[in-house]
């Protein structure tokens, strides 16, 4: 009975990250069917679903909650532009590039892996400290950490542009391959959250004193997690980059944190399907209410236009959510094969 | 010499308003658990108030300013961070961000994203020589203000009932409680008091910088919470040792920084701080039951 | 005047209490014994209000208490003395005491009270201003005690005073208890060491893994075969074939 077994295995294994990426990937084939500001709007929202990923592979597995994984987000966009963009371009305004990178210019695709990677190295080297501060310090420390990289990437002009934006970026992240970052993205989560690593964090969360007591090295594995959530969170700066085409700094910082941390935690922050239908759900509340803060009239009511009530509300829902339903919408809960007992995460 | 007195006075006077952001973060953390993200737009909250009320004769706005924020924080407790209480620390945590989000954003709809300028006390910007040091009067009130409130906080804590009953609920809630101290009085009480530092930040902050927008909170928060975090989390003696130490980081940097570095002086504090928290990621002052919380 | 019954308390899917039913009457002192994780600690927390009831009915003087908040049931009289004794460690012991007395109105008042307290308790009587955190263990005991007495409580309710001390520091304790049982103040008792609680009470419950086993007053229980079994959960004795159980109290 060892294959039929095995195979079982195998497939429940495989399930709920495959449900979300047929998910996602139903939602692409209907939007590539739409307007092209539809297909705009979803790659957008496959591209937060990365970064939301990515940041869930952190808070998830270890229970912390950083407030700066978009800092990650921007070292992967701009490692991706700086790599990308023509080295004229690069000489004539960013002279504070190091020569290795101002003189060269890759494809956008061999760009992913390097910017990821960036964005990892600085996690490897910020995270050996952070990850030795308590819960509450660590989450102040990642807040700290974007904001030292928000002053820096704002303040470099030789490297960044500073307070102007950087331009001139490749465009080349359309629908069908945010799509596949997103897929990757997914992959990468439920793998780390099923592996060892991702299985012992989760164990030693509820009883830290217990695990150390039973030599689990809390650290490494936080670390662990801090520095693959921000390889996964540069490749989604790296797509963004190839997005937007432009980059400037305030796009990597209060907003865009706010919104991928709103969408997990409606979602469910221990639930990498959380994490999935918070984006879904965030982004789609997101894009109704813009509709709205345009202006408009209900029932012959004149609305007027309130430009920031897309963010007002999302602040409203998710502190319902976080008063009625703490753990999320989708709880702790996986996305579960049917027949099988409460799939735990 | 009268350089380093000078220093002396900016480390003064931008420390003790560190000092106080740390302070009233402090105080809430201590009794609730809770890291207040929105002390931030408490002090914003503050700093619209004296440009709603320009014009005004002086005492009204200094009054009308702490009296508006101390209602805003015991509003924010009673209908944002109620609700969350005994909620775990990640949901007070992304709870309170939200709040703090939401009333940026309010005032963003109301005001708009701009920076708007505005003139208090331009009076105070005059300098006091003395001893050889120059300094502006704003800097002198603000370390007065400084002195004064932590003087006042720690008489209250030591020498008044609600003082004694704050410092015993903040070190274990659920004794107090079962010797009759009422959960909701004391934490109004924190917030209040947090309140009424905010809205001296706001005062001498707004005078100092003379322009308010809708974000102004964040920088002085982040600096508040690192205060805590350096100073010993839990602590309030180390809250307002850290809020000191950054100051006095932070004018050794203007002084020690070439001009092109300049700007990236926070980035500078931060890595400094860094540091501290690589040899001693406790903080300076620990606390001990504090550390099982945290 | 405290009347418990069939009081349920589960924390998550573990019961802690099923079905206990004790009373109390004015002036009276009760104790309550039991192993470890019996559940005793658990009885006095759900009747001051710092675990939730899930069934059953907890009546002091005929108002109910269940789902009352800890502070009001405190503000009826009810003091508890908890396991560890939940000294403020940061605050000096006279601040301690003064949040003991914080009910009592005027300074005069306090101090009056606090002297009177203090009586009892020289050994605290001269540390007034240290840090409380720094008094052994027989001190922080009866620095709790002399706290809940100055609530001028109606109930004092005390888990496992003898917790963590040694036997002299325990007869001292004990013989306070004595002193105030002698004028008249209602008492439950939780401990773990049968023989005391047995000496220093008129009644005693027997609990064991969340139920009553057995109760009665001391002259009954005393020597009881059932009490061993119901303590021990086994027979001992000379007929069993069993050693008898060695008193470590």
């Amino acid at each position: 009975m060892a294959a039929p077994g095995r195979r079982d295995a195998v497939l429940r294994w495989l399930w709920t990250p495959a449900i979300i990426m047929a998910l996602l990937l139903a939602i692409g084939v209907l939007a590539s069917i739409g307007p092209g500001s539809l297909q705009r709007t979803v790659t957008d929202a496959l591209i937060k679903l990365i970064v939301v990923a990515g940041l869930y592979i952190f808070i998830g597995n270890t229970g912390v909650i950083s407030f700066g994984h978009t800092a990650f987000m921007a070292i992967g966009a701009y490692m991706s532009a700086w790599l990308t963009m023509t080295p004229a371009l690069k000489r004539i305004r960013f002279s504070d590039l190091p020569e290795l990178i101002a003189t060269t210019q890759l494809p956008v695709l061999a760009a992913a892996p390097i910017s990821a990677a960036a964005a990892a190295l600085v996690a490897l080297v910020v995270g050996v400290p952070l990850m030795r501060l308590s819960g509450i310090s660590a989450s102040i420390g990642t807040f700290a950490m974007l904001a030292v990289v928000v002053a820096v990437y704002g303040n470099w002009s030789g490297l960044t542009g500073g307070k102007s934006s950087l331009v001139g970026v490749p465009v080349e992240t359309d629908l069908w391959l945010a799509l596949l970052w997103a897929s990757v993205a997914i992959v990468i989560a439920w793998t780390f959250q099923r592996s060892r690593t991702g299985l012992l964090l989760r164990g030693s969360r509820e009883d830290l004193v217990a695990a150390r007591a039973s030599g689990v090295d809390v650290h490494r594995l936080r670390l662990a997690a801090f520095v693959v959530s921000a390889f996964v969170v540069g490749l989604g700066g790296h797509a963004y980059a190839h997005f937007l085409g432009v980059l400037s700094v305030d796009a990597f910082f209060l907003d865009i944190t706010f919104i991928t941390i709103g969408m997990l935690v409606i979602g469910g922050m221990n639930s990498l399907s959380g994490a999935a239908l918070g984006v879904i759900l965030v982004s789609v509340l997101l894009e109704l209410v813009r509709r709205a803060e345009a202006g408009m009239s209900v029932a012959g009511i004149e609305v007027p236009s309130l430009p920031g009530l897309s963010q007002v509300v999302l602040a409203v829902v998710m502190l319902l959510i976080l008063v009625f339903r703490p753990a999320g919408l989708m709880g702790d809960r996986e996305i579960a094969p049917p027949g099988a007992r409460r799939a735990s995460t | 010499m009268s350089v380093f007195l000078q220093a002396v006075v900016d480390a003064a006077s931008v420390g003790g308003i560190f000092a106080l952001m740390a302070l009233g973060i402090g105080l809430i953390f201590g009794i609730v658990r809770l890291v207040n993200f929105a002390h931030g737009e408490f002090v914003m909250i503050g700093g619209y108030t004296v440009l709603v009320l320009a014009g005004a004769p002086t005492a009204a706005v200094i009054a009308a300013t702490l009296i508006v924020v101390v209602v805003l924080a015991l509003g924010v407790e009673r209908v944002a961070f109620r609700p969350l209480r005994g909620a775990a620390m990640p949901t007070l945590l992304v709870g309170s961000f939200a709040v703090s989000y939401f009333i940026q954003h309010v005032v963003m709809m109301s005001y708009g994203g701009n920076t708007v300028g505005v003139d208090f006390l331009p009076q105070l910007s005059e300098s006091i020589a003395f001893g050889g040091v120059e300094a502006p009067a704003l800097q002198l009130v603000t370390i007065a203000v400084t002195v004064a409130l932590l003087a006042g906080l720690a008489y209250g804590l030591k020498a008044t009932q609600f003082g004694i009953d704050m410092r015993a609920a903040a070190e274990d809630l659920r004794m107090a409680r079962l010797l009759g101290v009422r959960t909701n009085l004391v934490i109004a009480l924190a917030f209040a008091i947090s309140g009424l530092m905010a809205g001296a930040v706001a005062i001498v902050y707004v005078a100092e910088i003379g322009v308010l927008r809708p974000r102004m909170g964040v920088q002085p928060a982040l600096i508040g919470f690192v205060a805590t975090v350096v100073g010993g989390m839990g602590s309030l003696l180390g809250a307002v040792v850290g809020g000191f130490l950054i100051g006095i980081i932070t004018v050794v940097l203007q002084i020690v920084l070439p001009l092109e570095l300049r700007d990236f002086r926070d980035a500078f504090l931060f890595g400094t701080l860094f540091l501290i928290l690589l040899v001693r990621p406790q903080g300076l002052i620990v606390v001990r039951w504090a550390r099982e919380r945290v | 005047m405290l009347t418990v019954e069939n009081l349920h308390v589960r924390y998550g899917s573990i019961v802690a209490l099923r079905g206990v039913s004790v009373t109390i009457e004015d002036g009276e002192a009760v104790s309550v014994i039991g192993p470890n994780g019996a559940g005793k600690s658990t009885l006095l927390h759900a009747i001051t209000g710092v675990v939730p009831v899930a069934e059953g009915s907890i009546e002091h003087d005929g108002e109910s208490l269940v789902g009352r908040p800890v502070e009001r049931i405190a503000a009826r009289g009810l003091s508890l003395v908890p396991e560890h004794r939940g000294i403020f460690a940061s605050l000096t012991v006279e601040e301690n005491l003064l949040m003991g007395a914080r009910a009592l109105s005027g300074r005069a008042e306090r101090a009056a009270e606090m002297a009177r307290i203090l009586e009892l308790f020289p050994a605290i009587a001269g540390r007034l201003r240290r840090p409380a955190g720094r008094l052994s263990g027989g001190e922080q005991q009866q620095l709790a005690i002399a706290r809940s007495l100055l609530t001028r409580p109606r109930l004092l309710l005390l888990d496992e005073p003898s917790l963590g001390l040694a036997p002299q520091v325990i007869d001292l304790v004990y013989e306070i208890l004595a002193r105030l049982r002698a004028e008249g103040i209602t008492l439950l008792l939780v401990e773990q060491s049968a023989h005391r609680a047995l000496a220093a009470t008129d009644r005693t419950y027997v609990l064991r893994t969340g139920r009553i086993e057995l109760s009665g007053g001391t002259a009954e229980l005393r020597g009881a075969a059932q009490f061993e079994e119901a303590y021990f959960g086994f027979e001992t004795g000379p007929a069993s074939g069993m050693p008898p159980p060695r008193d470590y109290s």
